[in-house]
Formats: C-alpha cells, sequence, structure tokens
C-alpha cells in the first residue's frame, strides 16, 4: 500500500494509496450520477415535446449533456483506473501531502501549523464499503483524504492531531 | 477595569430611530398609494389603516426594545455585547482575537461625545457593533487588547486638541506626543494620536485620488439605473419627450455633442472629487505602538485601529489610468473587514494610502511599517514564454462560442445573426488583453525563508503584494499530463485575507520555480537566483543541481 518518496528535502516520507475499495465507491457513484443525468434530460425532453416547445437547440442542450454523461459512464472503469494510481496521501512530520485527480492532477501540501480542525464524514455509499473520508481545514478552506479504512481514520485524525499540536505556531 | 454591565447613550436610540423610519417610511407611502385609488372601499381602508398603525408601531418599538436589552461589557478576556427580549443574543470577543477597531463619529455625535465602534474578530467570527458609547471605549479596548499579548509598545494614547505638523503629504520625523488624555475625540476638534504621524493626505493626494478612481466611472452606471428607475414614477410620455429633447441636442451638432460629453465628465468629476474630500478629509496614518491609526472623514469621523501583527499582506495596487500617471495605492491584507459604521465596503481603514507616487510609496511604507522591510523588489517574471498556457483555455471559449453562433446563424437564416459572433470576438480581445498582462506580470522574489514578494494582475490593474511564509495557508500545484511532459504547472498559495488578494496565483510556471516557490512555502528554503544578494546553504537547505534537491511532486 505505501510507498517511499523525498519530500523535497532528503527525508523519505512513506505515500500511501487508498483502499481498493474506492474504486467501486466511485464507479457506483457515477452510475448513480449519471444514470440521474440522462433520466433528467429524458424528463426534460418529454415535457418540451408534451407541451410543443421542442426544436433544436433544446434538442442541441439535452443531447449535449446526455452525450456527455453516457460518455462519462463508459470511460469511467478508466478513469477509475488512472484516478486510483494517482491518488495519494502521505503525512509526515510537518505537512499533509495530497495528490488527486488523474487529468487535472492536483498537488496540495497543508503545513499542520496552519491546521484549524481536523474531522471525518461518511456518506451511505462509504459506509456501505466501510471507509470513512478524513477533512483537514485551514483558516480558508478544507483538504480532504477521501476514504480510508473506519479504523484507520481515527488513527489518522488522532495522528494529524498530535502532530499539529507539535508543530503548532503562532499566526 | 470597570466590568460592570453597560448600555449605549440614548443618542444610539435616536439614531436607530431615524434609521428605522427611513427603513419603513418607503412602505407606509406603498401602502397610501394603495390606499388613495381605494378611498371610496372601507374595507380596503380599515385594512391598509391597520397595517400603517402596524408598521409605525414596529417603526418605534423595536428601535427601543432594542436599545433597552442591549448592553456591553468589557472585562479581564474580552469585550461582550448581549442584546434581545426572547430570542438572546450574547456575543464575546476576546481581545487577543481582535483584528481591528474602527470607529465612526458623525456629526450628531460629535457633542455627546460619542462613537459608533465596529470590533472585528478573525474570518468567520462575528463582530460586534457598539453603538453611541463613550469614545473612550476604544481606547479601552486598544489598550486591553495590547495588554493581552501582542507586540510591546507605548501604551496607547490619544489626546484632545489640534496639532499641526506642517508636513506635505507626510511627515517623515516622530511628533512630539501631546498630552495624554482619555478621550478620543472633543467637539469640533480633530483627534490628535500619541504616536508617530507616518502619512498625511494633501488636498492634491485627494484630487488625485478623485480624478484617478473607477468609481468615477461607475457613476455613470449609477446614473443610468437612476433615470431608468425615474421612468417607474414619470409618465412615459414625459420622459420620451426629455430623453429625445436631450438626443437631438446632443446630436444637433459636433460642438453640441463634445459640449455634452464634457459637461457629463465634468459632472461626475466634480461628484468624484466632493465624495472623495468628504471620505478622506484629514486622512492621516499614525504609528503607535504596535499599531496603525487610520484617521479619515469630514462629516463622519472615523478612526481605524489595526493591529501590525495582524496585518496578512501589503498590496500595492496600480490601475490603468494610475500607471498612466505613476501612481498607486496601497491596502492592507486582514483576516477580518476592518469597516467602520456606514463605510463603503470598498474603501476602509486598511487602504492606508488611498494614492501616492510610485517614487514616494516605499519610503513611506518603512516609516508606516518598519519591520515588513518594504523595498522595490527585483522579481523573477514565471510567465515569460508560457503566454499559450495563459491563452489557450480563452482561445477554446472563445472558438466554441463563435461556432455556437455560427451555428445559430446558419439554422435561423436570419442574417443578423451572424453579427452574434461579435460578442465571442469582443470577449476573445479584451479578455486575451488582460491575460497578456497577466502572463507579463506574474513573478514571484524570495527575500529570505520567511518573506514573498508575488506580482500578478485582475484584469487591467498590475498589483505586487508582500507576505510571509506564516500566513501561506496551503500549496496548490496543478497540471495536465500534456503540460506536465513540458515541464508546466499551475500554483497557488492561499492567503487568510478578507479584505483584497486572497491568493497567490501564478496561472502558468516551470516545475522548476513551481518547486522553488513550493520549497520556499514548506520549507522556508531559497534559491540563490531568486534572492538576490543571497548565498546558497547547501548543506542546511539541499540546494542543489537546479536548486532543488529533486521535485518528485508527480511521480506516481
Amino acid at each position: 500500500m505505501g510507498e517511499n518518496g523525498t519530500d523535497g528535502l532528503h527525508t523519505q516520507r512513506e505515500w500511501r494509496s487508498l483502499p481498493e475499495r474506492i474504486k467501486r465507491v466511485w464507479l457506483l457513484r457515477s452510475v448513480l450520477t449519471d444514470t440521474a443525468v440522462v433520466l433528467v434530460c429524458a424528463v426534460l425532453a418529454s415535457i418540451f415535446i408534451a407541451s410543443d416547445w421542442w426544436g433544436f437547440w433544446q434538442a442541441l442542450v439535452l443531447g449535449l449533456i446526455a452525450a456527455w454523461a453516457v460518455l462519462e459512464l463508459a470511460t469511467q472503469p478508466l478513469q477509475t483506473r488512472y484516478a486510483y494510481r494517482f491518488t495519494r496521501f502521505s503525512i509526515g512530520e510537518r505537512d499533509l501531502k495530497l495528490h488527486t485527480g488523474w487529468l487535472f492532477r492536483k498537488s496540495v501540501t497543508v503545513p499542520f501549523n496552519r491546521v484549524q480542525h481536523v474531522d471525518t464524514k461518511q456518506g451511505p455509499l462509504l459506509r456501505s464499503f466501510a471507509m470513512t473520508s478524513v477533512s483537514v481545514h485551514t483558516a480558508v478552506g478544507e483538504h480532504e483524504i477521501e476514504a480510508v479504512d473506519d479504523a484507520e481514520a481515527m488513527r489518522i485524525v488522532e495522528l494529524i492531531t498530535s502532530r499539529v499540536l507539535a508543530v503548532k505556531e503562532d499566526l | 477595569m470597570n466590568t460592570a454591565w453597560r448600555r449605549s447613550h440614548p443618542v444610539a436610540l435616536v439614531a436607530a430611530l431615524i434609521d428605522s423610519v427611513k427603513d419603513t417610511v418607503a412602505l407606509i407611502l406603498a401602502m397610501l398609494a394603495i390606499a388613495l385609488p381605494n378611498r371610496d372601499a372601507p374595507i380596503v381602508l380599515t385594512i391598509i389603516g391597520v397595517v400603517i398603525a402596524l408598521l409605525v408601531a414596529c417603526m418605534l418599538v423595536f428601535p427601543v426594545l432594542r436599545w433597552l436589552t442591549t448592553r456591553y461589557r468589557l472585562d479581564e478576556n474580552g469585550v461582550t455585547q448581549r442584546s434581545g427580549m426572547l430570542n438572546r443574543k450574547r456575543t464575546t470577543i476576546s481581545y487577543d482575537h481582535i483584528h481591528a477597531i474602527s470607529s465612526s463619529s458623525p456629526i450628531y455625535m460629535r457633542p455627546f461625545q460619542v462613537v459608533t465602534l465596529d470590533i472585528t474578530a478573525a474570518g468567520g467570527e462575528s463582530g460586534i457593533t457598539l453603538r453611541g458609547v463613550p469614545s473612550s471605549v476604544q481606547l479601552e479596548l486598544e489598550v486591553a487588547r495590547q495588554a493581552s499579548g501582542t507586540p510591546a509598545g507605548p501604551a496607547p494614547a490619544v489626546a484632545a486638541g489640534t496639532r499641526e505638523t506642517g508636513g506635505q503629504g507626510w511627515c517623515a520625523g516622530p511628533v512630539p506626543a501631546a498630552a495624554a488624555e482619555d478621550e478620543v475625540q472633543v467637539p469640533g476638534g480633530r483627534p490628535v494620536i500619541e504616536g508617530e504621524l507616518v502619512f498625511r493626505a494633501s488636498v492634491r493626494d485627494i484630487l488625485l485620488f478623485a480624478v484617478t478612481d473607477l468609481g468615477l466611472f461607475a457613476a455613470l452606471i449609477v446614473v443610468y439605473g437612476f433615470i431608468e428607475q425615474l421612468r417607474d414614477v414619470v409618465p412615459e410620455a414625459m420622459m420620451d419627450n426629455a430623453q429625445d429633447s436631450v438626443v437631438r441636442f446632443a446630436t444637433g451638432s459636433v460642438v453640441a455633442f463634445i459640449g455634452t460629453v464634457a459637461v457629463v465628465f465634468a459632472v461626475l468629476v466634480g461628484a468624484s472629487i466632493i465624495g472623495s474630500l468628504l471620505r478622506f478629509h484629514g486622512f492621516e496614518v499614525w504609528r503607535r505602538g504596535g499599531d496603525l491609526v487610520v484617521v479619515r472623514g469630514a462629516f463622519t469621523r472615523r478612526i481605524t485601529t489595526i493591529a501590525v501583527d495582524r496585518i496578512q499582506t501589503v498590496a500595492i495596487r496600480r490601475t490603468l489610468i494610475r500607471r498612466a500617471l505613476h501612481l498607486c495605492s496601497v491596502r492592507l491584507g486582514l483576516g477580518a473587514v476592518a469597516t467602520a459604521e456606514g463605510e463603503d465596503a470598498d474603501s476602509t481603514g486598511a487602504d492606508v494610502l488611498p494614492v501616492i507616487g510610485d517614487d514616494r510609496v516605499y519610503a513611506v511604507l518603512q516609516r508606516m511599517l518598519p519591520e515588513w522591510e518594504l523595498v522595490p523588489p527585483r522579481m523573477r517574471r514565471t510567465g515569460r514564454g508560457l503566454l499559450r498556457y495563459y491563452l489557450f483555455t480563452l482561445l477554446a471559449v472563445s472558438t466554441i462560442g463563435m461556432v455556437g453562433a455560427a451555428i445559430w446563424a446558419l439554422a435561423s437564416g436570419d442574417a443578423m445573426a451572424w453579427l452574434w459572433m461579435l460578442a465571442p470576438a469582443a470577449l476573445m480581445v479584451w479578455w486575451g488583453l488582460c491575460r497578456c498582462l497577466k502572463a507579463a506580470a506574474e513573478g514571484y522574489m524570495l527575500p529570505d525563508g520567511k518573506r514573498i514578494v508575488a506580482a500578478g494582475a485582475t484584469m487591467l490593474t498590475l498589483f505586487t503584494v508582500f507576505t510571509r511564509r506564516s500566513r501561506i495557508q496551503s500549496v496548490e500545484r496543478s497540471t495536465t499530463p500534456w503540460r506536465q511532459r513540458r515541464g508546466v504547472e499551475s500554483l497557488t498559495l492561499p492567503l487568510f485575507v478578507s479584505n483584497g488578494i486572497n491568493t497567490l496565483r501564478f496561472t502558468a510556471l516551470r516545475s522548476a520555480d513551481a518547486a522553488t516557490l513550493a520549497a520556499w512555502a514548506e520549507h522556508g528554503l531559497v534559491r540563490a537566483d531568486t534572492s538576490p544578494g543571497r548565498r546558497v546553504d547547501a548543506a542546511a537547505g539541499g540546494m542543489v543541481d537546479n536548486g532543488y534537491v529533486q521535485d518528485d511532486e508527480w511521480r506516481t
């Protein structure tokens, strides 16, 4: 699960991937969202046709949205594969690093002395797969480890909290 | 310290009643407007009469109840305000959480020596507004805040009376302190603050501000909106006649046209000058221990006290017009908005230099904030050679827009529909101009491991922001696989600022620069070529090869 790398200094830090089960969560989430989008497009199209308000532009806009949703769903297994490969996190001595995205890649470093509080979240999908997300809040934003095992989430919260206390400086 | 609960001065009740009447009178007039055409229908008159009576009762009773139930207290830990009868609200701000204290003293409050105080805390914490409190409360708060752990400095004191320094524009040396008293203001007198007067805006400065303020042109939109609103109350035929007359006159001859434009422009400039003179009359910035005190305003005198250690950024801005005249303005970035009662949020006590010449700005800032060591930076421009990355999105969006317009024109068969292609084309030109300026402006300098200077552009306005590593909340680098192959990324450093530039953003920069900035933000390391006159300490910072050990940020 973990792998080693440098943090830009000479120190080693461990990078960790999310649990494999997150792939199924992403797939399920995509199926639910894209199906809902296609259904909404179908319902709107039915209403427009029934009310005799169906024309080129309505067809173009709804068609593009539905096509986008279908394409997104069709490519989801591939997206999931690459996203899983790139999504990682690392809890260092002084900061938390997150890598997310596969096409639009983002790397975030949150120094522990900027952390205001840490919380956990668990929606129905994550709950059904026994996973929890961990959010780290700074004064201006929130950064999330998307999913870890339930017990691991509690351990991570404690670890981050203790490191925040250890490095906290005056703002 | 007097820790008893205190009530505000009755003048605050009078002010609240006036505000309440102003808020309600339009509604009452609307009710009367409905009643007049229906004066023969008793039921309508009765209902409207009851509604008006209820409105009047609310208009009078609520401010009185609010005044009677509102109390404030200054204790050992902080300032507390409680209010409400049924829904009771209690707000406490501890002294060490206070970011700024702004006082506003309208003419009608001055005879009673009371002010309205706005106490602002960090970010989302709610602030406290104390209306009609003795002016000495501001002093009490400042003393308590400084005693709560802010940097040491002489205890704040404000003396009554008028004191002239005779300086033009700004005063270089410390001003001898007048006798300190526990008063912030005296009736008819100007507040004199014990400390060093570091900037005083002359009438010339205020005039320069007025004629270079972009709000001047925004006033045109306000005037247009006012004329449109007039249509609702003035008969349409009358409005059309008036409009036709003006248009006929203005387009009658070249001289009339030029004359009309000149008159409109002169009126706008005149309005801007009057507004600026009222707002910035007696504008002064004082340095008092660990605080900056900003005093301004003619009819309503406003005093804002800003704790220097709470300053997040110092931003120098140059709009297009001011750039042409070698002028700029300076705003302090704070975690809370330091807006005084009745003040425009776009122009607050944090605007410490509303307008100043480029040649003077750093000298004044060094006197104002010596601990920030503000000097003209030598920037490393990050966007040079990367213009295509700045323009790609806008070209894509504009092209899609133009293709969409073309499809519509073809589908509709209307020749005039082709004109819609001009909209995305115009957008492309405007947006492209802004992005070119951004590409030329974005850059940074790292004077040492704790400070950064970043430059950029917002639309056609250039800015230079000075801040510290401790103010950076996180480091966010982003890229795409195709950009990554070419070693190009974007980088964002969010700041805890509520009143201005709250992010240091580099839209496109080379990975080496991104790595340098990340190393600085995460570990306080600097490369020699980004820090003029600084030697590389390879042992301490691990600076090797291209100035950075190895950047494995995107390794998978």
